[in-house]
């Protein structure tokens, strides 16, 4: 009796339009787990407002379809990309401007080794050269000492 | 239950959803697509917002089907009906037309709605077309919100013989 009056009552109907409550909405859950039989009512009233809407629907208009389509097929696609990253396709689209050239990154290192062996090459030419007149200083010092000794003899 | 038979099933639709299978897709937008969308136009005066409307109902609907199965809804025309009432009232913000009777001459829910008393319908319209809850609606009319609680119940009431009948 209690839930033949709480199926009088219309809730069914609001649950089935939009119009109940968020404290209807649970309660109507809590009764449908305790008598499953309001889900065959439910399920009743569900039929026969589908039927209705179904026999007076207003065709939409051809190109939404493509349109919907056309989105949910973007969608997975970017899905998929988004997972696989390791499996893609890399273009260059680089211009083909004559003034640029492209090289392997390992010519980055090279000039850095060639410019750093150059520097050393640079300083130890220097270094030789200043000890190359040091010892050419050196060298001519005792010789003019001894031509200054002789005439002392 | 000869009524059910007719029925495609939803339990092995919206498994095919969920699989992303283009088929149950293909289907249930040509099945279903003309009813949701006279649902959108109750709501929505304006065609071009109503035709962006479906489009977003079917996306959502493509894209997250489980979400029928976690809704605890019967029938999945119920649950894709919800869905498109509340996307297109999402989208109807600030529309001031009463756009329910507009291409629904002669429908289920037009026949009920201008069949209920005066007062009655004008809670009903707000609630239903306009989406308003009780408060707002009782606001609007200078009601108590128990008083437009009372006459939605005896709206759902008067729909429930209306859909025996």
């Amino acid at each position: 009796m209690e839930l033949d009056h709480y199926i009088e009552s219309g809730i069914i109907e609001s649950y089935a339009l939009g119009l109940a409550t968020a404290a209807e909405i649970e309660e109507l859950q809590y009764m449908r787990k305790l008598y499953p039989q309001l889900n065959t009512e439910l399920r009743i009233v569900e039929r026969r407002i589908e039927m209705a809407a179904l026999t007076e629907g207003v065709q939409p208009p051809s190109r939404l379809k493509d349109r919907v389509f056309q989105r949910i097929n973007w969608d997975e696609e970017k899905n998929t990309t988004g997972k696989d990253k390791s499996n893609y396709t890399f273009i260059n689209i680089q211009s083909k401007n004559q003034d640029y050239i492209t090289v392997h990154r390992w010519w980055k290192l090279f000039f850095i080794m060639v410019f750093i062996v150059s520097k050393i090459c640079l300083f130890a030419a220097i270094y030789f050269y200043l000890k190359y007149r040091q010892s050419q200083e050196k060298l001519a010092q005792p010789s003019s000492r001894i031509e200054y000794r002789v005439p002392t003899k | 239950m000869q009524q059910s038979a007719v029925h495609i099933d939803d339990y092995i639709l919206s498994e095919r959803l969920m699989a992303g299978d283009p088929g149950a897709r293909e289907m249930i937008y040509d099945h279903y697509g003309p009813a949701l969308y006279t649902i959108i136009l109750q709501v929505i005066a304006d065609n071009e917002k109503a035709e962006n409307a479906l489009a977003q109902v079917f996306v959502y609907i493509f894209n997250d089907a489980v979400a029928y199965r976690d809704s605890g809804d019967i029938t999945l025309f119920g649950w894709m009906r919800r869905v498109a009432r509340q996307m297109a009232l999402k989208l109807a913000v600030g529309e001031l037309e009463d756009n329910g009777t507009m291409v629904s001459n002669g429908s289920l829910l037009f026949r009920f709605t201008t069949g209920l008393p005066e007062g009655i319908q004008t809670v009903f319209r707000l609630c239903y077309y306009k989406g308003l809850s009780r408060e707002a609606v009782a606001r609007m009319l200078g009601l108590h919100p128990e008083e437009v609680a009372s006459q939605l119940r005896e709206a759902m009431v008067a729909f429930r013989k209306f859909l025996n009948n």
